[in-house]
């Protein structure tokens, strides 16, 4: 009992940071919302995934309608109606991508979702395709995945102002990925199942995959198959018998990619592969199913090496004043984004000593009023320039990038700039206000002022301290 | 202690109410609590959070880290609930004190309800307001109090018992500063002993009727061990019995009020040795509440509410149960405690299914129940073999009683055997499922499984950030996502069937032995009178497409709605065609053929088949419709 209990838990619910749930959300809704917003401009003869209200405007006489519709009784609504649920569906998907009420608008994916998965089923034959994705929808409906790499974590961020990000460990992070394992394993599974129930051996032995390579090019399948090469394979019988074989046994071996780690890096390529497969010779498409393999990449570790690697790089360092209310929250917001772990955050008040010995040329009393931002060459930017710069390193303000540079954004941005700083003391902040309102200096008479000085203690510029901390990093790395 | 408490009076400033918030191993809840302060709609208030020497304070500070700055922490070595309150009073600077256990929440409106009343009636000194229950059954949803006349003074206390909880109190600083504080040297009832201190001193108490504060029930809070809240009670009760402020009619109340707890208590230890084994021991205690309740029916109020009902029938239950004990004890003493062990392991195993996590005695529990389970199972069995069949047939027939004759009797469609049939493969899956669900219960009752599963807590793999545990409500919930997730598939799976989302996924499932393939077909008909295949291009017919369309003419043709559905498809490929979502020409007739093809190895004779039946034509004209 124990083992099991042990092997259970740890394969449920073992704790893991919010990271990876928060990526597989953000990938698996974002590649949904790509995928259902633009192959149906890109690819106009696929047949399936075209706008889901068309089934609005076919009659009633092919409406068959799914168990799950029969059994509730769901009707087939009107054009009007449906083209309404899936523009709702399409901002909910949109939503649960950027993880903005991330609760509401993941139920809102499924509860919308399965009605438009179900929908064309109800009209004639069910395919599979879309199943695994209703799973995925109401799993992640379920699960906390807007904990992190979300707006929500950020506005949550902004409201607590911690400047650590709060990586708790949960068990909550990780059932939800390994449910999606689970259902993956078990539609593979039932589909090998299913095939050597109903055909035993003789579906590998016999003609069967040969008859289906060339009936795929009759025009039978939902999807034309991408290349005729199913016509030449079929000529050779132990090739067809080879490729039933490889496929059954994929599909039936595919549960042990839950439980080994090594088998894993084969099986569930080896599956997608076998989707494609199956789209270039047969015909039907599980592209949606193929992008929910991507959840089977451990994504925090994937982004944990990125910032490993661009960490390890020089960084820029952000000084900021953290006994001030409003700049600890705006830290908490750009260390959220620092994706690639490209900044240093060091806090005036807590680090101050420190922050002195680093950099003896800033001015103290400057950079307890004013955000700095020293760039790996050594150069400060301050106030509305700190954040320009911070834009260029933080991947999501390559967004809003080309906006800072617009003529007259640069005045407006440091008069806002100013306005903030100066009333920021009015809140909690408990540090002297800042210098700007008596009408002392500006960021920009701030940086020129500092590019003018000269280091009066260290003797080095601070153009290159850079260096210096490059000289000092290998001598502790030495 | 009072001293330093009066000094702070000096320094006090405007802050209206010190919320205090004792904190011991309440990582789970301490969150909401805070929360429910920081919602309140009255917001001149601090909170002064105490940690009482937490086992898990790193995961405690952690938790409370984004709250720092709005909240004054104390930490101290572990003093029980009365030091933490007294440690967060004396830091206090607020003329009011409001009590919030850290596994408690507040309404939003809580504070503001009750400064309203002080402002009201200046001259009260304690205001406190009912709880509803909410968290682990069986008590959710229930309000605290049991009475409609709420205690305001000593004698009600008395009488009333605890009815006032510390969650939804709020009273002058100095009043409780002038009563002394909470008595640290009380582990449990503190709160029970001061309000009778500050009763005693004469204070003005109110009831606030307006506001509820909510008191979380759980398995380790302090008042879930009905003992040792009985003894706290007594211990209260007996610090008061010599005090000399008492009347005479107040004294005799209180000496009836702590007879009645002894006797809860000697009914409580006598449980206890009975289970234990000593029936000696089990005798006395036993005999000695026997004599009391026997003389006496005292209404089970104060820190016992817990655990006795209040009804006429459970105390008259009670009274016999103690007779019959005594007299089992008193002749066959090995066959009593056997027989109350037995009847307690399966009380036992009851309760551990709605209170997981609290089986004493796992052996014995899963013995019992499942022994229980298999007799009740081979009861069911028994009946289901020999009893019920002949009842059908009597029913059949009309001779059984009416209601079962109304069921059957006079329905000639189905024969006496296709009942019996039917009602043996209900008996099969019936007992089937009793045994599986009897073997699950069995499961749940151990502990192994209940600490597994309710309450997995597993180490951080890095050792550094702390491990958030999940409530069990939470856990129950995604174990039954997970099991409808895959059970629904497995149930498809294994019984070969289908309900959408749940699948056995049979596509390409079949053998194909053939090479050839029949199928419908869709053909238009130009103006030039030649046929083209509407299935070359996938557009024409969308949304459908070549694989969902000719199985939904099959189902269409076993309705006889095939022209209706080929009229649908025409004008959906005309209104297409016009919208200029696909470029094909325009139909003067829509034909659908079943269309029969040997199979070329090179599929050249996709678009000429071998042979094909019309099945059904419309022509341009049908389609403008009358």
């Amino acid at each position: 009992m124990k083992w099991i209990a042990q092997h259970w838990n740890n394969f449920w619910f073992s704790p893991a940071s919010a990271d990876n749930l928060g990526l597989c959300r953000v990938i698996f809704y974002g590649s949904m919302l790509l995928f259902y917003l633009l192959t149906p401009l890109l690819f106009p003869t696929w047949g399936w995934h075209e706008n889901f209200s068309d089934w609005g405007k076919v009659s009633l006489v092919f409406w068959q309608p799914i168990w799950l519709f029969a059994q509730f009784h769901i009707p087939r609504f009107s054009i009007e109606l449906l083209t309404a649920i899936e523009l709702t569906w399409r901002i909910s998907l949109a939503l649960s991508c950027i993880g903005l009420f991330t609760r509401l608008s993941t139920a809102v994916s499924f509860i919308l979702g399965i009605y438009l998965f179900g929908l064309p089923n109800s009209f004639g034959k069910t395919h599979h395709l879309d199943i695994l994705m209703v799973f995925c929808f109401l799993i992640l409906a379920f699960s906390r995945c807007g904990d992190a790499w979300s707006v929500d974590c950020l506005i949550r961020k902004a409201g607590h102002g911690s400047l650590a990000r709060s990586r708790t460990l949960s068990g909550e992070y990780t059932w939800p990925v390994r449910a999606i394992w689970v259902v993956t394993s078990l539609v593979l599974f039932a589909a090998g199942f299913s095939k050597l129930r109903h055909s035993g051996l003789q579906w590998i032995t016999g003609d069967t995959m040969a008859i289906f390579l060339i009936q795929a090019n009759y025009h039978v399948t939902d999807a034309e198959p991408l290349t005729s090469w199913g016509l030449n394979l079929a000529q050779y019988t132990r090739l067809s018998h080879l490729l039933a074989a490889a496929a059954v046994m994929l599909e039936i071996t595919f549960p042990i990619a839950l439980f080994s780690r090594r088998a894993r890096w084969f099986i569930v390529p080896s599956g997608a592969l076998m989707q494609l497969g199956i789209a270039a010779l047969l015909g039907p498409n599980f592209y949606q199913m193929m992008l929910c393999y991507s959840l089977w990449v451990p994504w925090d570790r994937v982004a944990a090496r990125l910032k490993k690697q661009h960490g390890n790089q020089n960084k820029y360092v952000l000084l900021f004043d953290g006994g001030c209310g409003l700049c600890d929250r705006t830290v908490a917001i750009i260390s959220s984004l620092d994706l690639l772990g490209c900044v240093e955050f060091c806090d005036v008040v807590k680090q101050r000593p420190e922050i002195e010995k680093r950099f003896p040329h800033l001015r103290q009393d400057q950079w307890l009023t004013h955000m700095h931002v020293i760039t790996p060459g050594g150069r400060v930017r301050v106030g509305f320039d700190s954040y320009r710069t911070l834009a260029r390193v933080l991947p999501l303000g390559w967004l809003v990038l080309p906006g800072l540079y617009l003529p007259g954004v640069s005045v407006a941005g440091s008069r806002i700039y100013r306005a903030v700083a100066s009333r920021r003391h009015r809140g909690a902040c408990p540090l002297p206000g800042s210098a700007f309102p008596d009408g002392s200096q500006s960021g920009k008479n701030l940086e020129a002022s500092y590019t003018q000085q000269e280091p009066t203690t260290s003797g080095a510029s601070l153009a290159s301290w850079g260096e210096t901390e490059r000289a000092s990093k290998r001598k502790i790395g030495s | 202690l009072i001293d330093e408490a009066m000094e702070k009076d000096q320094t006090t400033d405007n802050v209206a109410v010190s919320v205090i918030i004792p904190a011991y191993s309440c990582t789970e809840y301490i969150r909401a609590a805070l929360e429910s302060v920081f919602a309140q709609t009255f917001t001149n208030f601090e909170i002064i959070l105490v940690n009482d020497g937490s086992p898990d304070t790193e995961m405690l500070e952690h938790l409370i880290a984004p709250y720092r700055d709005r909240i004054i922490y104390r930490k101290q070595e572990n003093r029980g609930l009365a030091g933490a309150r007294n440690t967060g009073i004396r830091a206090a600077r607020g003329t009011y004190l409001a009590f919030l256990d850290s596994d408690d929440c507040w309404p939003p409106e809580y504070l503001a309800a009750q400064i309203k009343l002080f402002e009201k009636s200046p001259s009260l000194d304690l205001v406190y307001a009912d709880a509803l229950h909410f968290g682990d059954a069986p008590l959710p949803r229930k309000a605290f109090m049991q009475t409609s006349a709420p205690p305001v003074s000593f004698e009600g206390l008395l009488a009333e018992g605890g009815q006032i909880i510390p969650s939804g109190t709020v009273a002058r600083r100095q009043v409780i500063v002038d009563a002394g504080l909470f008595d640290e040297s009380l582990r449990r009832c503190e709160d029970y002993d001061l309000w009778l201190r500050i009763a005693l001193r004469g204070a003005r108490i109110a009831y606030q009727p307006s506001v509820f504060a909510l008191r979380r029930v759980h398995s380790n809070a302090l008042t879930a061990n009905d003992t040792k809240m009985l003894e706290a009670e007594e211990q209260v009760l007996s610090k008061f019995e010599k005090s000399p402020e008492l009347s005479e009619e107040t004294r005799a109340l209180l000496l009836g009020r702590l007879a009645s707890v002894r006797a809860y208590l000697e009914l409580e230890k006598g449980r206890r040795q009975l289970l234990s084994g000593d029936t000696d021991r089990a005798r006395d205690c036993l005999g000695n509440a026997y004599a009391f309740f026997r003389r006496e029916n005292p209404r089970p109020r104060g820190m016992s509410i817990y655990l006795v009902s209040d009804s006429k029938a459970l105390k008259f239950l009670r009274r016999a149960k103690l007779r019959v004990l005594l007299w089992g004890l008193g002749t066959a003493p090995r066959l009593t405690v056997f027989g109350a062990k037995t009847w307690g392991d399966f009380l036992q195993a009851l309760n551990c299914l709605r209170h997981p996590l609290r089986t004493r005695e796992p052996k014995r529990v899963t013995v019992t129940l499942a022994v229980a389970i298999a007799l009740l199972g081979l009861a069911c069995m028994a009946l289901a073999k020999f009893a019920i069949p002949p009842l059908i047939a009597s029913a059949y027939r009309g001779e059984s009683w009416p209601i079962f004759n109304r069921m059957i009797h006079g329905q000639s469609s189905h024969s006496l055997a296709n009942y019996l049939v039917y009602w043996d493969h209900l008996r099969r899956t019936f007992l089937l499922l009793f045994f599986v669900v009897g073997l699950l219960i069995v499961g749940i009752v151990r502990p192994e499984f209940q600490a597994a599963f309710w309450r997995p807590t597993l180490r951080s793999p890095e050792g550094s950030s702390p491990v958030v545990p999940m409530a069990r409500q939470r856990l129950l919930a995604i174990y039954a996502l997970l099991a409808v997730i895959v059970g629904g598939s497995l149930l498809d799976i294994i019984r070969d069937t289908e309900h959408w989302p749940f699948s056995n996924y049979p596509m390409y499932s079949g053998v194909e032995n053939s090479f050839s393939l029949t199928m419908f077909r869709l053909f238009g008909v130009t103006q030039d009178g030649s046929e083209i295949s509407l299935h070359n291009d996938i557009r024409y017919l969308q949304p459908f497409d070549n694989s969902r369309l000719p199985q939904a003419f099959e189902y269409v043709a076993e309705k006889h709605q095939l022209r209706e559905a080929v009229l649908d498809c025409f004008l959906r490929y005309e209104a297409l065609r016009r919208a200029g979502r696909h470029n094909g020409p325009q139909l003067e007739a829509m034909r659908l053929y079943r269309v029969y093809w040997v199979l070329d190895p090179l599929a050249r004779n996709v678009d000429h088949p071998d042979h094909k039946d019309l099945f059904v034509e419309v022509r341009q004209s049908e389609t403008t419709g009358p």
